[in-house]
């Protein structure tokens, strides 16, 4: 476990670039969810084209699976071009720290903590707030997930190139401040794991050991004013509050496990989000496509009930008047058989129910055309 | 080896499952309820009949398109609108006539039987299938062919409306005129639609309450001689113009009407200062009194089934219609519509009863449904007497008394009627049995 830990520690560069590629394909599936999201309106003017032309149900159904299958290439080619955008979004990031720095070192200078906390900790609030309209919103759950994200990436770079403790406990507050607002999405677990991970990376320092506990301590006290009003954010604060702790006791093991328990339920989650996404979307597509079939049924059934009796002159006087016929028709609507299935009450009801019948041939088509149904059952029931 | 066509046979019975699952949906036929029907007249178009050796003396295709038309319950297709004059079913274009929108098609013809007479043959067709769904044969005398169409007639009726057709059965009506310084009372018998009429009685002194006997052979009516003062009650045999007196004396002797079976007549007779009903006995002679209230009973009617005689009674106040069993026994009023009502007929099914009901709109026919009691005005009055049913029940006929007494029908419902033009005054008019 020590050469483990040791190798990540050679390999600290590469280690933060795997997370940082998980963290960009959790943002594109997220993303591409999002873009599932916006194609809902094309999927309205879709279901106008169902309704006015022939779809299979069973192409329907099978079809409504596949846009949810669709996002997964998609995270999975650009996962590539992601490596080149890093190096960009590196050099950029590199950019904005630097800027942040000079900002962040006059204001080291000129701010107390006390300050820093004061902002994250209303920025906290305000995020708390933001939450409840995330959980709302899905896409914007995916937008803050992948600003949260770019910009933990921004804070990594920033951590590892920075020496100076200052400038590593500045890193720690904005990280801290950012794992605050990325526990407002679903994903803030890998917030947390980044944040452990680079604790780690920094208690190769000794030094920065108690740094990373500040900055561990202020993550857990805003994680556990966040607990109250969430209780996913209760299980990340719980996780990251563990792995604060470990650290203080200088425990790598620990961490990973957190890391690795975190990474899991994170995995879990998301898996059982997108499943259910899924499901939603399928009940969602079928019931629309039943409900559509349902109204055009009634439609086909009304158009013919209304031929019929019309063209019925039933004999006058005649009541009583009650029988099923069973009636063949060609998908043309040409009527080519009528049975009635026992006397209506009369031979010239019989006749006349036969003759109404015959006489709406072709009878009235559905739209959409395969709800065409070949046997119809009439109901002769009048004065009921 | 085993395991494998244990695999297809698993594979085998699970894709009949997953196809009956898929197919079930496709096998439920749809269900359409048809809880109304259209109203409006049954169209028909009967084309010329076709005659080979000769021209026929009598339009029978004419004849029973009057027939069909009279009854108000068909559209007859007039002659001149149709393209060609086909006389049998192979001689149809079908296409012509379903854009006429001519649904029903009768074609015939017919030909010299060998014996004087006609042989005539005809095909109901339905334009919406193209097809023939009945054909007939009659034989007629060659001076029957008359009543031949109207056989034709009764025979497209039945097919439609599923009742036996009228157009064979005679009516009975009083005729009245005036010339001169003389008035002349006529009992007149004629066709359903008043033509072949004849006169089976006339007399200067008024004629009244023509009653068919059931068999159609009979009539009884009253008779007044205003000289002697008497009124009379007879049984006159249309045949043979036999006439019997069954009452007679002064005082009312009136409103005969036959018992289902034939073999008694309930009339009113004046009884101690009022009217009262009784029954005669044709078989035995006996004459036995039913009502003896004090106030008039009159206007006696059998229902179809010999149980029960209606009858008009002012007993209590206005004249309304009472029921009571053929004994006379069981005595119930029936009647609560209206400021009056009078002159009950029984329809042939005995479910209802025809009347005439006095209103703020005069005197009009109205029909009362015996199962509920509840009435329908059917005609438009002011001045409507003497209902009857036609034999079939499907219309009344009944006079309407205007400045020309004249006699009308009008279909059990109201729904549609028509007149019979009679020239001079015509009265209480009696619609005998089917004819056939």
């Amino acid at each position: 476990m020590l050469d483990l830990l040791e190798k990540i520690g050679e390999h600290w560069r590469a280690v933060i670039l795997a997370v940082l590629v998980h963290a960009l394909i959790a943002a594109f599936i997220i993303f591409g969810v999002r873009l599932m999201g916006e194609s809902a309106p094309h999927g309205n003017e879709g279901q106008e084209v169902v309704q006015a032309s022939v779809i299979n149900a069973d192409a329907v159904d099978t079809s409504s699976p596949a846009p949810p299958a669709k996002p997964e290439p998609k995270t999975a080619e650009p996962a590539a071009p992601q490596v080149d955008a890093k190096a960009e979004a590196q050099a950029k990031a590199e950019q904005a720290k630097a800027a942040d720095d000079a900002r962040q070192a006059a204001k080291a200078e000129s701010d107390a903590k006390a300050d820093a906390k004061a902002k994250a900790d209303s920025r906290a609030a305000a995020k708390a707030r933001d939450k409840a309209a995330a959980q709302k919103a899905t896409e914007q759950k995916a937008a803050d997930a992948k600003a949260e994200k770019q910009r933990e990436a921004a804070a990594e770079k920033a951590a590892q190139e920075k020496s100076d403790r200052a400038a590593q406990q500045k890193a720690a507050q904005q990280k801290s401040q950012r794992e605050a607002a990325a526990k407002e999405a679903a994903v803030k677990k890998a917030a947390a794991d980044k944040a452990a991970e680079q604790k780690s990376a920094e208690q190769a320092q000794a030094k920065k050991a108690a740094a990373a506990k500040a900055a561990a301590a202020q993550a857990a006290k805003e994680k556990a004013a966040e607990d109250a009003a969430e209780k996913a954010a209760a299980d990340k604060a719980a996780a990251a509050k563990k792995a604060a702790a470990d650290k203080a006791a200088a425990e790598k093991k620990a961490a990973d496990a957190a890391a690795a328990k975190a990474a899991a339920a994170k995995q879990a989650r998301e898996a059982a989000a997108k499943s259910d996404l899924q499901k939603m979307l399928q009940q969602e597509s079928a019931g629309r496509q039943n409900a559509a079939n349902q109204r055009a049924l009634a439609l086909y059934v009304n158009a013919i009930r209304n031929k019929v009796q019309g063209n019925w002159i039933r004999p006058p006087g005649a009541n009583n008047i009650s029988c099923n016929v069973q009636v063949q028709q060609i998908p043309s609507g040409q009527v080519t058989n009528v049975r009635l299935l026992g006397s209506c009450g009369s031979e010239a009801i019989d006749r006349s129910v036969k003759q109404a019948i015959y006489k709406s041939s072709p009878l009235p088509l559905p739209d959409p055309r395969d709800l065409f149904e070949s046997t119809i059952n009439f109901k002769f029931e009048p004065d009921q | 080896m085993k395991k494998r066509s244990y695999r297809s046979l698993f594979l085998g019975v699970w894709s009949l499952l997953v196809v009956c699952v898929i197919a079930a949906p496709a096998q439920a036929a749809l269900q359409v309820d048809i809880t109304q029907s259209s109203d409006g007249a049954i169209p028909v178009a009967i084309a010329p009949f076709g005659a080979n050796g000769g021209e026929l003396p009598v339009d029978v295709a004419q004849i029973a398109s009057q027939d069909l038309a009279s009854t108000g319950l068909f559209k007859v297709f007039p002659r001149q609108n149709m393209l060609g004059s086909p006389s049998a079913p192979d001689q149809v274009n079908y296409k012509n006539w379903q854009t006429l929108g001519v649904d029903n098609l009768v074609v015939g013809s017919a030909e010299p039987n060998g014996q004087g007479g006609y042989r005539l043959t005809f095909y109901l067709l339905d334009a919406a299938q193209s097809r023939s769904i009945a054909s007939f044969q009659i034989n007629a005398g060659g001076n029957d062919l008359r009543d031949a169409a109207h056989t034709v007639a009764n025979l497209i009726y039945e097919k439609f409306i599923g009742k036996k057709g009228y157009f064979l059965s005679r009516i009975s009506y009083v005729t009245v005129t005036n010339s001169a310084n003389k008035r002349q009372f006529r009992l007149v018998v004629s066709d359903y639609d008043g033509s072949s009429p004849t006169t089976v009685y006339s007399s200067q002194d008024p004629v009244m309450s023509p009653s068919w006997s059931p068999d159609g052979r009979k009539l009884a009516y009253v008779a007044f001689n205003v000289y002697k003062g008497i009124s009379s009650v007879r049984v006159q045999d249309l045949s043979s113009g036999n006439v019997r007196t069954i009452a007679s004396g002064s005082g009312v002797n009136g409103a005969p009407s036959w018992s289902p079976d034939g073999s008694q007549i309930a009339l009113t007779r004046s009884s101690n200062g009022d009217s009262d009903v009784f029954v005669y006995n044709l078989n035995s002679g006996q004459m036995r009194q039913l009502t003896r209230s004090g106030a008039i009973d009159t206007e006696p009617t059998w229902s179809p089934d010999g149980r029960h005689i209606a009858f008009t009674s002012d007993r209590g106040g206005a004249p309304q219609i009472y029921q009571m069993d053929s004994n006379g026994g069981q005595v119930q009023r029936l009647t609560y519509n209206g400021s009056s009502n009078q002159r009950p007929d029984y329809s042939p099914d005995g479910k209802s009863l025809a009347m005439i009901q006095r209103d703020g709109n005069g005197f009009r026919v109205a029909v009362m449904d015996l199962t509920n009691n509840t009435t329908q005005v059917v005609s438009q009055g002011p001045l409507d007497d003497s209902p009857n049913f036609a034999p079939n029940g499907q219309a009344i006929i009944y006079a309407k008394q205007g400045r020309n007494g004249e006699l009308a029908t009008v279909s059990v419902d109201g729904s549609a009627s028509s007149k019979l033009s009679q020239s001079g005054e015509v009265r209480e008019p009696a619609w005998g049995p089917l004819g056939y």
